[in-house]
């Protein structure tokens, strides 16, 4: 709804104090700390690199062992259980965990190691499979390949990459070298591919039966036995199981780890901690025996930080914010906006400049989302479950957040259905038809059907969308006021605004017959505002320009900015389509429902219902993340696009919670 | 001519535009939505958190699809080929609907594609930068305002169509 007010402040104190000062800080969870500009003579910052850098390896192994637990031990959780706030720790289990850090950070490298080891065992197994491969033509040799032979024999292995008999060698060995004739071939296995070979020859005839054999295309084989080919396969595989039951073993021991998951995550919660901490006393400036620290805080709360800091002696006083100081932002929201916050916290926080659009972009983003959805059904489908998660878990404030977004949108969405007659799109009247005989709609719209009057649909969803856009100009005169710059609150939005509504009031005026008679006089006023305002965007648009033939040219392309509220306003038929598609996609699943329950047996009936129970949850599903998206454009582009900037920084406080979990409130 | 104009078989016109209207976007939404598939399959591998954000990408490009079964429904519903006794019309008036569902067709196909593209390009931006995919998202629904518009004509179209008497 607005934006919180900061407060600058500064805190100063011994520096035998700063542990004392910024653990309190942490567990305060309000101040965010900014660096200090240091004179480098008296003060100095101090560099906490080596204690940041233990932190972050800390961090670093008690993050990849959780990963590995996580692997071989996935923590069971339910599919709602992300919606569960916390867990909650007292200080003294705390104490307790952090005191035992060294084992438990040493249990984690152990983690590390038996992976790696895992890792390694794996590769090596697909080496040793790769080897015994290759020997499996290989099989049928009974002695070892790297066998030489006897002294007065020379043996040789290898292959020919061809299927061979052992007449087709003798042949061509013939041809090759007709002086060797005391050979043997030992033909070991056959593919399409290979004939491997036990070669034999006399010892002294050795090189030239080896050369007559490289030029028949004998090659040595890659992987030679030392024993017989079958023997060391047997080998090889025994070495196999013996890798493949240390594996298990490692593993087992991984998932022993698991127990003390959450153990490993309160550490790493701490480590995170103690890094934050570290990270700020580098933003410190620091004498020899004292400290300052500059940052902001919520205007509420300084007495509190103030009353705090007083209590362990340190001191603490408001500072006047500078000129180009950036003050930190954080949003207040009541329980209706606070829906909307993280659509605006997705596009971007507020500025220096902006107001926080927060209240009346939820307000837009329900009633856009509901009426392209614009079922009553669905919508209240989305009502009662995200009722529950929000009743049930009691989710923390970013998730709550979220839920909200869709129970309001989902309400909005009951309202229009309710207006359109649109319930599982016309299930009812399918029923009712199917059924029990009816022959006339027994739920009717009580505004109208989009999908039979898509042309009223389109002026309703164009109308809505005017409104829209002319109060993103409206909020345009807010922000420019806020801003005190009153001419372009006058010139660069009033001026539109006034152009727009006075055109469209016109134009209505000419098109719609009217109820009541229309003064005569009435075009003619709202044609004078148009001109009006138009003449104050031609000559004041261009202020900044001295130069009045740039002046006027800047204020005609102004002008010519017109075309794009065009555009803007037709981008809106978007939720006539959006709401045609969930119409129609529901209305086909009913009458293929229609179709098979018609027959009215109990078969029917059932498939009837399955299909309608597929179809609506897909369509659910479908038009959500449609309805999502198209909403958050129209607020984006056609609504912020007119006056708001963002760029705002988030205040993001000194804190002791961390995202495993938060201390127990203690007196 | 005029006679073949005024021949009572313009349905098989009208349900060739009903056929093309689901025919084109589908086509273009199945190879966009797979084409995204694709980039997303990669960014999970790396970090699986990626999923749910990449699958709102991924199906960006499925609504194309969507308003083109929409068209088609709507014109068969309204000649009776769905849930009612087919209607007679003019080979004028069927083509009328043919035409007239054209730019769904067309624009659906291509829209779909080519945003898939930008949807693909928000899968990158994603894995860089997983706090930036609001506006991957923005950059990829941009497209589909073009697909929105030809659904409107071509709708709005057939609805004129049916109450033309030729």
């Amino acid at each position: 709804m607005a934006k919180v007010k900061m407060q600058k402040l500064r805190i100063c104190g011994m520096r035998s104090d700063r542990k004392a000062v910024l653990e309190l800080l942490q567990r305060l969870e309000c101040v965010q700390a900014e660096p200090v500009g240091t004179d480098g003579d008296v003060f100095e910052s101090i560099s906490t690199s080596q204690q940041q850098e233990r932190f972050t390896s800390a961090i670093r192994t008690l993050g990849s062992a959780l990963e590995i637990i996580d692997e071989y031990a996935p923590a069971k959780s339910g599919l709602l259980d992300s919606f569960k706030p916390r867990p909650e720790i007292s200080r003294s289990d705390y104490d307790y965990i952090i005191e035992s850090d060294s084992r438990n950070l040493r249990r984690c490298s152990e983690v590390i190691t038996q992976k790696r080891r895992i890792d390694e065992l794996r590769a090596e197994i697909a080496r040793i499979r790769l080897r015994i491969d290759a020997l499996s033509p290989w099989l049928g040799g009974d002695v070892p390949m790297i066998l030489d032979g006897t002294s007065k024999t020379a043996m040789l292995t290898g292959y020919f990459s061809d299927a061979l008999s052992n007449e087709d060698i003798l042949t061509t060995l013939a041809e090759t070298d007709p002086s060797l004739e005391a050979v043997h071939f030992d033909i070991v296995g056959t593919s399409s591919e290979m004939t491997c070979v036990y070669a034999f020859c006399l010892r002294e005839e050795k090189e030239r039966f080896e050369s007559a054999l490289r030029m028949m295309g004998f090659t040595r084989p890659a992987e030679i036995s030392k024993s017989s080919p079958l023997q060391c396969t047997r080998e090889l595989g025994s070495r196999i199981e013996k890798h493949e039951e240390e594996i298990v073993r490692l593993e087992n021991r991984i998932r022993e780890r698991a127990s003390r998951r959450q153990k490993f995550q309160y550490l790493l919660g701490y480590y995170e901690m103690r890094l934050q901490k570290y990270e700020a006393i580098e933003k410190l400036a620091s004498s020899r025996n004292t400290f300052v620290l500059e940052g902001w805080t919520t205007a509420r709360e300084y007495d509190k930080v103030a009353e705090e800091l007083e209590k362990i002696g340190a001191y603490c006083e408001k500072l006047e914010p500078e000129k180009n100081d950036d003050p930190p932002v954080a949003l207040k929201n009541n329980a209706f906006t606070e829906g909307g916050a993280p659509i605006v916290e997705m596009f971007s926080l507020p500025s220096k400049s902006d107001i926080d659009p927060t209240g009346i972009m939820s307000f837009f983003y329900y009633m856009l989302f509901g009426i392209m959805l614009g079922d009553a059904a669905y919508g209240l489908i989305m009502v009662l479950a995200t009722a529950f998660v929000m009743l049930k878990f009691k989710p923390e404030a970013a998730k709550r957040r979220t839920m909200k977004l869709f129970f309001y949108s989902g309400l909005c969405s009951v309202f229009w259905g309710v207006l359109f007659g649109s319930y599982f799109g016309d299930l009812p009247n399918v029923i009712a038809k199917t059924f029990f005989g009816a022959t006339e709609n027994i739920v009717t719209p009580i505004l109208f059907d989009p999908i039979s009057d898509p042309m009223t649909m389109l002026y309703v969803s164009i109308a809505l969308g005017a409104v829209h856009v002319l109060t993103g100009l409206f909020m345009g005169v807010v922000t420019a006021l806020k801003n005190k710059d009153i001419a372009a609150a006058i010139f660069d939005y009033l001026a539109w605004l006034t152009m727009l509504l006075s055109v469209i009031g016109w134009a209505l005026l000419s098109i719609v017959p009217m109820p009541f008679e229309v003064p005569a006089i009435l075009p003619k006023i709202l044609i004078g505002i148009a001109l009006a305002s138009v003449a104050a965007i031609l000559f004041m648009n261009g202020r900044s320009s001295k130069n009045f033939i740039v002046r006027i040219m800047k204020g005609a392309y102004a002008l010519y900015g017109v075309t794009s509220y065009i555009s803007d306003f037709m981008s809106y038929s978007r939720i006539l389509a959006l709401g045609l598609a969930t119409g129609v996609i529901s209305q086909v699943f009913n009458q293929m429902g229609a179709m098979a329950g018609g027959s009215g047996s109990v078969f029917g009936i059932i498939f009837m219902v399955i299909i309608c129970l597929i179809g609506h949850a897909f369509n659910i599903g479908i038009s959500l993340i449609g309805c999502y998206v198209h909403t958050c454009r129209l607020q984006y582009v056609e609504f912020f696009g007119k006056f708001y900037e963002g760029g705002g920084r988030e205040f993001t406080p000194l804190a002791a919670n961390n995202k495993y979990f938060k201390f127990k409130e203690e007196n | 001519m005029m006679a073949f104009l005024q021949s009572p078989h313009g349905i098989i016109f009208a349900i060739l535009g009903a056929a093309l209207a689901t025919l084109l976007p589908g086509i273009g939404s199945a190879a966009g939505v797979g084409l995204v598939g694709e980039a997303s399959a990669g960014v999970t591998a790396e970090d699986p958190s990626k999923f749910s954000k990449l699958l709102i990408l991924q199906l960006l490009p499925a609504t194309q699809g969507i308003y083109g079964m929409l068209t088609s429904f709507l014109l068969l519903s309204s000649l009776g080929i769905i849930g009612g006794s087919p209607v007679e019309i003019s080979v004028a008036k069927g083509l009328a609907y043919l035409i007239s569902c054209l730019p769904i067709a067309i624009v659906g196909y291509f829209s779909a594609i080519k945003q898939a593209k930008t949807s693909a390009a928000g899968v990158s931006l994603v894995a860089k930068r997983p706090d930036q995919m609001v506006k991957g998202m923005l950059f990829s629904a941009m497209v589909e305002t073009y697909a929105i518009l030809a659904l409107l004509i071509s709708m709005l179209g057939n609805t004129g169509i049916n109450n033309l008497n030729i």
